[in-house]
């Protein structure tokens, strides 16, 4: 019955947009002009990397540059810079890291490589520790979703977006042909790349990437369990692995392009678990290797419509071992994941100026088979539907969207989960009262939910074919400012937002059958209420002359949280902070650039927060604050672009933890190198 | 008078060793001395009542909690407080013995061992096989002079109180859980339960003065909690599938996890009796007990349901086998998920922890004979597992 408000609230929207549209088509001119014919064929160079093409939901992006200043060698170190996300960091180079954005938790995330959603049926989080930033030039973070209308329906499907945009045929022109680059750095940290790109005429290009790293990571930690404190390091914590992308490019004529795209990670590494006292690390190994391949196709169906297709493959293995398990048989399990995804969305722009109407209809199949013993060999079917309508005006500029989404779970053997099928309202409205686009306020509302994966469905005794979808309800108000003109050597860029997100039944993990046994349920409720500020400002010291070849760069990001556990006031943590939420939380990079270089210092600070929903001294864990150096110089040698660089992080020594008994790095360095030709 | 004193207390630990929920009373007087029956524990006061708080897996976060009877003062902390370290991952056990008090740190792969009067940390017995692999010790029990450690390595490790070294080693059954000992043999439950579903069901007998497993006893699936009563006789809880009885799942809406996982789930708990002279099962009560202790000839038996998440205590009279009283907290306390019990040898009082959702602070209840509550402590620690009690030291 709770679903009834907000859909009754969406079709009268719905109609009062439909009818204003009407009125103002009346005076509106057609045809399009030339510009727009070509829009959905450039879609891909047409990266929204800017504020002011997003102002209906709350939008914060990093490119190359920001990447470099932030001292981050791959995405899941990025992201920490992001206001109101938290990364879950295992610590160590082959640390997991999945991020949450606005307390909602990681499954709430989906990240989205090249416009394509990237899925892992099997645990429904993306590790960013496993990306490399080499390929990618922007990668932006949408709360709500993004602005753009013109998308898969599974991206409308998530609370909170993740794009991140690699190499693009429009590109090709501007960076050198071939790269090769050698990382290195502390812990035997060992990772040479190598990268490939070419335009072939003027209609076709390709990439082609590979990274190996190789990485000891027996670092040593601060280890205070009371008494003396003394160092140790961490165990059983190398990784090998490597990775491959291969892109196609192809403009078949003005009116349709399409885009492929193979990858591959594999890894094979050591998980040292957390640290337990007066024991030691474990010896548990994980197997990993995920390929997929995508084709992409863009093109013009007739003036003021267009149309993407998206095809995709995706084969994912893991293998995870335990050669101390006390268990009669050994630990050896094996899952292997299948995932065939195909989208089509069209964008309609009527001869009606600033209206643009999008439809979506995305379909995947998704299975999972293990050599675990009575494994039920689950698949999923899942239908996505998405319609949007937005209308852009001088004054201000709106979107309405709802999604339907359905699920059809079928297993071989035991308890299937059924069906389900969920409507998922979004609305938002966007003014700019200044008549530009340089100041905006908007306000959003979203309702989505996240599937229980197949490991909350089937793992072993933990999963529960019971549970429903998580639900998360988000209402976000902010304003955006943003200066950057050209012609000017400054830019500025200022957001703050408030929100309150409600999350009910929460995927957790219970203990059910004993402690060592644990199982997920639908028990928590959790309200959340925060603010997300950042500010970004930098200039060149002067307009011509050396000293335009000096400049100032500050990116700022604050968030203050308060996410409390809302299930039962019966219960004694009714009004704790939940776990890993804590109030206060933020970053900074502020960087100085000379001429054939650069310094920055990146600061991270994290407040204190509690390691279980019960809010006391013993769960307390300490605020830390991480200061990274990087010295980065670029200049070329007989044509040949040469990069060195030398990062020094949490040069402070700071002895912290993210995850409980998962301690980081102290100070360590990376040194990177690299050529262009 | 010092030194009778001493005596005293050395014979009333050995005897009373009630201690821990899981396999209480398991312990037998030391050779030559009276049978514990015959000491009036009303003659000794508990000076000081411990729990040991298990904590979650993985965040080294037991702790010790005390209160001092005489005083009323109380500490969660009391093992920090005292060592200036954090007493490790995962206790599941706690006895005292002779003097010392012997907590099996599961996770930690130890066994602490404490002064009992101080909780002052005497020595980390390191609980790992050849290799430096941890066996995972469980539950231990104190007999004739020794500490006996079951783990779920398949081994019981037999330790010397005065050395506090690891002298032998003995393979049982499949993970043991419980251990308990009576006339002359160690009774341990190999409880298989890392082979899920395939649990293991039966018992090992160990001969003590050879240290040789002699017998194994089929009882239900999945063993756990063991003890003995004074006459010799040796009891069982078995956890089966961990289905309640005659009840489907209730882990949200519609679920059914006897389907889902596919293998036919249709055991309950149980709670069997076994004949030391013959090693036979001669009594299957059909009661639903997930844990159990034994103070004289009377067994509190609890129950847990981690489907539907009921529970309740029972009073069984093990001369009568029948039991007293189905609901013994009754009203007294809306008790949710007991994690321990045991009865003060001293006092005859009745503890249970509480351990709510597992994951917030735990609590202790003490109540008396009739099932009415004494005392209350909120806020012992996560998830309190076992108790020891240590008794006064002057009764004049």
């Amino acid at each position: 019955m709770e679903k009834q408000v907000p859909f009754s609230v969406f079709v009268v929207f719905w109609g009062l947009l439909a009818f204003f549209s009407a009125l103002q088509g009346l005076r509106a001119q057609r045809p399009l002009d030339s510009l727009q014919y070509l829009k959905p064929v450039e879609v891909r160079g047409t990266r929204a990397a800017k504020r002011s093409e997003n102002p209906l939901t709350p939008m914060q992006a990093f490119s190359v540059e920001d990447f470099r200043r932030m001292n981050a060698l791959r995405v899941g170190d990025a992201v920490k810079n992001f206001a109101g996300a938290q990364v879950k960091d295992y610590g160590g180079v082959g640390g997991m890291k999945t991020v949450s954005v606005r307390s909602l938790g990681a499954s709430h995330t989906a990240v989205s490589y090249d416009g394509v959603l990237l899925s892992d049926a099997q645990n429904g989080q993306i590790d960013l520790g496993k990306l490399y930033l080499d390929q990618v030039r922007t990668m932006s973070l949408y709360n709500g979703q993004s602005s753009s209308i013109f998308q898969p329906a599974r991206n409308f499907s998530s609370a909170a977006l993740l794009q991140i945009e690699t190499v693009s045929l429009a590109d090709l022109d501007s960076i050198a042909p071939f790269s090769a680059g050698f990382d290195f750095g502390s812990f035997l940290f060992l990772s040479p790349s190598f990268a490939m790109r070419k335009r072939i005429g003027k209609n076709f290009g390709f990439s082609a990437s590979a990274r190996f790293d190789y990485v000891k990571g027996d670092y040593p930690f601060l280890f205070d369990r009371g008494g003396e404190p003394r160092y140790l390091r961490r165990e059983n914590t190398d990784v090998k692995g490597g990775n491959a992308e291969l892109n196609f490019f192809a403009l078949l004529s003005d009116k349709h392009r399409i885009d492929l795209k193979l990858f591959y990670y594999g890894s094979e590494r050591g998980l040292p678990g957390a640290v337990i006292y007066y024991y030691k690390a474990s010896a548990q190994r994980l197997e990993d290797q995920d390929f997929f391949g995508v084709m992409k196709h863009a093109w013009q169906i007739a003036p003021g419509w267009s149309q993407k297709n998206v095809l995709k493959y995706n084969f994912r293995y893991n293998r995870f071992r335990d050669p101390e398990s006390l268990a009669s048989q050994a630990v050896d399990e094996r899952y292997r994941q299948n995932e065939v995804y195909a989208s089509s969305s069209t964008l309609y722009q009527p001869p009606v100026k600033g209206l643009e109407i999008g439809g979506a209809f995305d379909a995947a199949f998704n299975s999972l088979a293990s050599n675990v013993r009575g494994f039920p060999f689950p698949d999923r079917t899942s239908i996505w539907f998405n319609v949007a309508v937005k209308y852009k005006h001088r004054y201000g500029e709106a979107m309405l969207s709802g999604l339907t989404s359905a699920f059809f779970d079928r297993v071989r053997s035991g308890n299937s989960p059924g069906e389900k099928a969920r409507f998922s309202p979004f609305a938002s409205v966007a003014v700019f009262p200044l008549g530009k686009r340089i100041w905006s306020l908007r306000v959003f509302y979203k309702d989505i939910f996240r599937m229980p994966t197949f490991n909350d469905l089937y793992y072993s005794r933990v999963g529960n074919t019971g549970l429903l979808p998580e639900k998360a309800r988000q209402i976000d108000a902010g304003s955006s400012f943003s200066l950057s003109l050209p012609g000017r050597i400054w830019m500025l860029e200022a957001s703050v937002d408030f929100y309150r997100n409600w999350v009910e039944d929460k995927i957790v993990a219970y203990p059910t059958t004993n402690l060592f046994v644990w199982s997920m349920m639908n028990v928590d409720r959790v309200g959340i209420t925060g603010v997300d500020a950042s500010l970004k400002t930098g200039s060149a010291f002067g307009k011509t002359g050396l000293l335009s070849r000096f400049r100032f760069d500050l990116q700022v990001s604050y968030t203050w949280q308060e996410a409390l556990d809302r299930t039962d006031p019966g219960n004694g943590t009714y009004g704790h902070r939940i776990a890993y939420t804590p109030e206060h939380s933020g970053s900074a990079v502020v960087s100085l650039g000379f001429p054939y270089g650069e310094l920055s210092y990146r600061l991270m600070f994290c407040g204190s927060r509690y390691a279980l929903n019960e809010n006391i001294p013993e769960n307390l864990l300490e605020p830390y604050a991480e200061h990274g150096l990087g010295l980065n110089f670029r200049f070329e040698v007989r044509g040949t672009g040469m990069e060195a660089g030398v990062e020094w992080l949490n040069f402070t020594g700071e002895a912290y933890q993210v995850v409980l008994n998962y301690p980081m790095p102290l100070a360590h360095y990376r040194v990177h190198l690299r050529c262009r030709f | 008078m010092k030194r009778l004193f001493f005596a005293l207390v050395r014979v009333l630990c050995a005897c009373l060793c009630i201690v821990p929920g899981f396999w209480a009373a398991s312990c037998h007087p030391e050779p030559g001395e009276d049978d514990p029956g015959t000491v009036p524990p009303q003659a000794w006061r508990t000076a000081r009542v411990y729990a040991l708080c298990e904590g979650l897996y993985g965040m080294n976060n037991t702790s010790l909690f005390f209160w001092n009877v005489s005083t009323g003062q109380t500490s969660k902390t009391l093992f920090k407080d005292v060592n200036g370290r954090a007493m490790g991952d995962t206790g599941n056990d706690l006895e005292i013995y002779g003097g010392k008090m012997y907590a099996v740190m599961n996770g930690s792969n130890l066994l602490e061992v404490m002064d009992a009067a101080t909780a002052l940390s005497l020595k980390q017995v390191p609980m790992v096989d050849g290799n430096g692999v941890g066996r995972q010790p469980r539950y231990l029990c104190a007999y004739e002079g020794k500490i006996y450690v079951a783990s779920f390595d398949n081994t019981v490790c037999r330790i010397d109180t005065g050395s506090l070294e690891v002298e032998a080693v003995v393979e049982v059954g499949r993970n043991p859980d419980g251990i308990c000992a009576s006339k002359g043999k160690l009774y341990v439950s190999n409880s298989g339960g890392l082979d899920y579903p395939d649990y293991d069901r039966t018992v090992s007998v160990v001969d003590v003065a050879s240290f040789t497993e002699i017998k194994r006893i089929e009882v239900g699936g999945n063993p756990y909690a063991m003890g003995s009563d004074r006459r010799g006789y040796v009891y069982v809880s078995t956890r089966g599938d961990y289905e309640g009885y005659g009840r489907k799942s209730a882990c949200g809406p519609g679920s059914d996890r006897e389907r889902k996982d596919g293998f036919p789930k249709k055991e309950g708990y149980g709670f069997y009796r076994i004949d030391p002279e013959k090693d036979e099962v001669d009594r299957n009560f059909g009661l639903p007990v997930l844990n159990f202790c034994i103070a004289g000839d009377t067994a509190y038996l609890y129950r847990y349901d981690y489907n539907d998440r009921t529970s309740s205590v029972m009073v069984f009279d093990l001369l009568s086998e029948k039991v007293l009283t189905e609901d013994f907290v009754g009203e007294s306390v809306d008790l949710q998920t007991p994690y321990a019990i045991a009865v003060d040898p001293y006092q005859g009082h009745v503890f249970v922890g509480e351990a709510y959702n597992f994951m917030r602070s735990g609590s202790v209840y003490c109540f008396d004979k009739a099932g009415r509550l004494l005392h209350s402590f909120p806020s012992v620690g996560l998830n309190p597992s076992s108790f020891a009690f240590y008794p006064e030291q002057e009764s004049r």
